[in-house]
């Protein structure tokens, strides 16, 4: 449908439009702006102002090298990477099978199935948190790598049952009843034939709790000390007690959302998908 | 033979129940328990019945907290969710819209904690992105994420920012799948750009909207991370939102019970609005 009518009224169109582009790049902009100049340099002039053009790189690059190695993120970028790895992964593998068992196996009332697993999605994670925290302790996972990896794939499988269970259903009866003909095995036939035709659930299972894994804070906050993954540790450089100069947050803020940019505008096709399949909830 | 073939499908289903069971279902009733306890972590917990509850509703941090949230609500319903489907419907009609959409949709590809620190950089009091300009012309400094009496409409905006271009996509989606010949009928009948919007387009989208607005309501009760990255709730516990007095009672103050119950009441409130959404799974439907 095309806006029909006078220039005017699409000059008028075309101006608001641009405006709030303008709008919306103007935060991008000024973080762009602050990682140009040395801690120094920010704390001297004015927040717009560009220092000499040949040092730019160098004072980002240092700016860089600040965030990742004195105040740490490096190393949460590193947990962040294993967390939303096997959040992604793992919920992915732990999903399809479900979902195999529910649409292609003989289970008894597979609806009911599907509700308890997938009704883990209604509670906000405040109703997780405290329980998490003192099962976490007891059991010697508290602040570790493998306890939070199992947390994230906790969190991350109701929603990736959901994505399985609609793509199983594409899959047609048919194969999978000749395959057995042929004398496979439920094993044989989940690994040959429905985890290659449900490849694309894999990545929109992927590519969804990924990203999730990677954004999250509260878990990481209350779930962790050392191995914080590098949301949590983001927020906490931000901090005033942190005393961290402005320009280095800057660059951390940017190295932080590397990843998921870079798989969000990659793969965003997948993206929309996995958020079609979630408004439809 | 079948029973084992039985057992099979059972196997296949026992790692997801044990995740869901172990991360979400046991954890879930137990915070449900804790709610009607006090409990400091360090004795064991002891039956209180309602008195949270109680608590809770009478308490003026957390009376606040809920006044908050529900700014945080409507904010969020009357932004991204009304200006996503204005801007959807306008982008729809131009030239370059792939660049539009790229733009607005940048945001949506940050964490949100990334957006509080980006936008704490913009609000920042000393040499912020916006208070050097005031300055520079002569206007002087701005208290602005200091300022209890705006800080949370500050941040509300700054969830705009992020949030809305998720909800445009979604919108752009819907229109563009929507059927061409009620909206060529009205054309032929001469009716205007606007009178199309509103009496045709409008109810055909009237699905994707309930849902946009489902997802923005559920999101937004539990918002977190960008208050907490931005002022932690504060100054004095002013811009607190539900989240953020559970996450303070509980981890920072050692009041398991009190914060149990402030889960519950977000739990309960989430519920109320997704249950337009989980009618969708009963089997008849």
């Amino acid at each position: 449908m095309q806006l029909e009518g006078n220039v005017l009224s699409r000059i008028i169109l075309y101006s608001l439009l641009l405006l709030l582009v303008l709008l919306w790049l103007f935060p991008l902009a000024a973080i762009f702006f602050a990682i140009t100049k040395t801690p120094a340099q920010f704390d001297q002039l004015f927040f717009w102002a560009i220092p000499n053009l040949p040092s730019i790189a160098g004072n980002a690059l240092g700016n860089f090298v600040d965030a990742w190695n004195q105040a740490g993120l490096g190393s949460n970028f590193a947990n962040s990477l294993i967390y939303a790895t096997a959040g992604g992964v793992g919920s992915a593998f732990v999903a399809s099978m479900a979902g195999y068992a529910l649409v292609h196996l003989k289970v008894n009332n597979p609806q009911s199935w599907f509700m308890s697993i997938f009704s883990g999605n209604l509670f906000p994670f405040q109703m997780f948190l405290i329980p998490l925290y003192i099962a976490t302790s007891r059991l010697g996972l508290y602040d570790t790598r493998l306890g939070m990896a199992l947390v994230y794939i906790g969190i991350c499988t109701p929603f990736a049952l959901l994505v399985y269970r609609n793509y199983a259903l594409t899959v047609p009866q048919e194969v999978i009843e000749a395959a057995r003909i042929d004398g496979c095995s439920d094993l044989e036939i989940y690994w040959k034939i429905f985890m290659p035709l449900t490849k694309a659930a894999f990545v929109v299972v992927f590519i969804f709790q990924f990203r999730w894994t990677w954004n999250d804070i509260l878990f990481g906050m209350v779930l962790t000390q050392d191995v914080r993954p590098v949301m949590t540790a983001l927020s906490k450089l931000s901090g005033l007690r942190a005393g961290v100069p402005t320009p280095v947050i800057a660059a951390g803020a940017i190295v932080a959302s590397a990843p998921t940019v870079i798989v969000l505008l990659g793969l965003q096709r997948y993206f929309v998908k996995g958020l079609s399949l979630q408004a439809g909830q | 033979m079948k029973r084992i073939k039985e057992l099979d499908a059972y196997a296949f289903l026992m790692p997801a129940l044990f995740f869901v069971i172990g991360a979400e279902l046991l954890p879930a009733g137990y915070t449900i328990y804790l709610s009607f306890t006090e409990w400091n972590i360090i004795t064991s917990p002891e039956w209180t019945g309602l008195a949270n509850y109680i608590q809770v509703f009478s308490s003026p941090q957390v009376l606040n907290a809920l006044k908050n949230t529900v700014l945080w609500v409507l904010g969020t319903l009357g932004f991204p969710v009304i200006l996503a489907l204005v801007l959807a419907v306008l982008i729809n009609s131009v030239k370059f819209q792939g660049f539009f959409k790229t733009i607005f949709y940048l945001p949506v590809t940050l964490a949100p904690t990334v957006a509080g620190v980006i936008w704490k950089v913009v609000y920042s009091t000393q040499n912020g992105a916006v208070n050097s300009i005031l300055q520079s012309m002569g206007l002087g400094t701005f208290q602005l994420l200091a300022n209890s009496s705006i800080n949370t409409f500050l941040m509300i905006g700054v969830w705009a920012w992020q949030f809305m271009g998720l909800n445009l996509v979604l919108f752009l989606v819907g229109l563009q799948s929507l059927p061409e010949e009620p909206i060529e009928a009205a054309k032929v009948d001469g009716a205007s750009f606007w009178q199309i919007f509103y009496h045709v387009t409008l109810p055909l989208l009237k699905p994707i909207t309930m849902l946009v607005i489902a997802n923005a309501m559920i999101n937004t009760t539990r918002m977190f991370a960008i208050p907490w990255v931005m002022t932690h709730g504060g100054p004095a516990r002013s811009s607190e939102t539900l989240a953020i007095s559970m996450y303070r009672e509980s981890f920072l103050l050692s009041n398991m019970g009190y914060g149990s119950a402030i889960a519950v009441v977000i739990a309960i409130i989430t519920l109320i609005f997704a249950w337009r959404n989980l009618k969708a799974f009963e089997p008849s439907a």
